[in-house]
């Protein structure tokens, strides 16, 4: 009896010519994705980056020290609230650090972009806070450094 | 080139040592599925800031996550067992492994992309008649998807190779330079001679070792096609992926390519695990 996996003739070629064009696809299409994920450019930089995060409480920025920071609720009691308690990722963890950028210092970049929206989607009990920020310096290659401000969605706050 | 195509489809060889093959992947699945545990007991993913390629509805929760884990651990045991429904744990492990990558990019890495393309690639080939525990099979079948793992693993070689060759600063040999810079000290404690990441460490040295790195990868992605030169680019690609392994963190990759290249060594023979062996114990063709 044929085993559950053993293809036929025809669909051998089938699977083996849709591999391939869905590799050569995804390893094509790897400039297009900012962390050039299935493209398997392996070592594709050796940069590194810092950033501090801020807040905008206000219109006005506020440090946010090692991603720390303390705010007020909506029943205006003080809380403690950690950037590291929502994000765990080694590289996006640490705030005032120089890291070394997984995958490119673009791939660090749109994963810290995303982290800024997350954490300001997911703090709903600190209702000071408008919009997270981060200051990120980057060395490419050791080259720079370059700056650059990403800055999360805005957040409703309730009056 | 039809003839050809035929010959690739249709031809059967010698697939002893597609069971070797199998048990290293069931072995780096199973060293996969270890790890997903200890991240587990340190916390879920879908709890913290993820980022799905999928839609977030199709995250598994912690409890259905936990699920997942156990089925990868069981499965890479049947895999690396090869006695009952190998090939299709190689398959489903293949499958789920990717999905959790699917559920979280942060979670990517080449290398583990790399095992489940390569994992599901082998299932399709009858990689569970030898290393197993349990009766010998006869060892002759289809080589085809055993093609396709080595011709999967040229993808990856042309891949790195052309992304680094279109690259200046890799091609000139700024991004090994600094690499060399960042990491010398944890090279030198891994044991690595301080003179030598000395001389590494030189923009001239970085430069030559780029080039050749480049060169490499691409000379690897056809050389082990050709019967002149592939005893020669077995050599020089194990002696490649073992420096790799000793100057930097690839997780599994330098095993998944090593087991990689079994497949180019169809016509290895096997000693015979013998009479008993081979009904009571690991059969060895």
């Amino acid at each position: 009896m044929p085993h559950v996996l053993a293809l036929g003739p025809r669909a051998r070629v089938v699977f083996a010519a849709g591999w391939v064009f869905l590799q050569a696809g995804l390893v094509l299409t790897a400039s297009s994705r900012p962390d050039g994920i299935f493209g398997f450019r392996m070592f594709p930089e050796a940069s590194t980056l810092e950033f501090e995060l801020t807040r905008r409480v206000g219109g006005v920025a506020v440090p946010a020290p090692g991603g720390e920071w303390s705010a007020r609720d909506a029943a205006g009691q003080l809380r403690h609230f950690s950037w590291r308690a929502r994000v765990t990722d080694p590289v996006l963890s640490s705030p005032g650090a120089r890291v070394f950028a997984s995958y490119g210092a673009d791939a660090q970049l749109a994963r810290l972009q995303r982290a800024l929206d997350d954490v300001a989607l997911h703090e709903p009990e600190d209702s000071e806070t408008e919009r997270f920020v981060a200051r990120v310096v980057v060395w490419r290659n050791g080259r720079g450094p370059d700056t650059v401000v990403l800055e999360s969605a805005h957040r409703e706050l309730e009056p | 080139m039809i003839a050809a195509l035929r010959r690739w489809r249709d031809e059967e060889g010698d697939v002893a040592v597609l069971g070797l093959a199998r048990v290293a992947f069931g072995l780096l699945l199973l060293w996969n599925a270890v790890r997903a545990v200890r991240e587990l007991t340190r916390g879920y993913f879908g709890d913290v800031f993820h980022w799905p390629l999928v839609p977030e509805a199709l995250v598994p929760s912690r409890a259905v996550y936990t699920v997942v884990v156990a089925v990868q651990l069981a499965l890479a045991l049947l895999v690396v067992a090869g006695r009952w429904r190998a090939r299709e744990a190689l398959f489903a492990s293949a499958v789920l492994g990717a999905y959790v990558l699917l559920c979280d990019r942060l979670q990517f890495h080449h290398n583990r992309w790399a095992l489940f393309c390569q994992a599901l690639l082998l299932s399709l080939a009858p990689c569970a008649r030898s290393f197993r525990l349990g009766p010998r099979l006869p060892c002759v079948g289809p080589l085809w998807a055993a093609r396709l793992v080595g011709l999967q693993l040229s993808i990856i070689y042309v891949a790195s190779g052309a992304s680094k060759l279109l690259e200046p600063d890799w091609r000139s040999g700024v991004v090994l330079l600094e690499r060399f810079h960042l990491y010398a000290s944890q090279a030198i404690a891994a044991g690595v001679p301080e003179r030598l990441m000395n001389v590494l460490s030189q923009p001239a040295a970085a430069s030559v070792l780029a080039k050749g790195a480049i060169a490499t990868e691409l000379f690897l992605a056809g050389g082990l096609w050709s019967a002149r030169t592939r005893v020669f680019a077995l050599c020089w690609g194990t002696c490649f992926h073992l420096i790799i392994e000793a100057t930097s963190r690839v997780e599994g990759f330098t095993w998944l390519v090593l087991a990689s290249y079994l497949v180019f060594v169809p016509r290895l023979r096997w000693p015979s695990g013998g009479a008993a062996a081979g009904h009571h114990g690991w059969s060895v063709s």
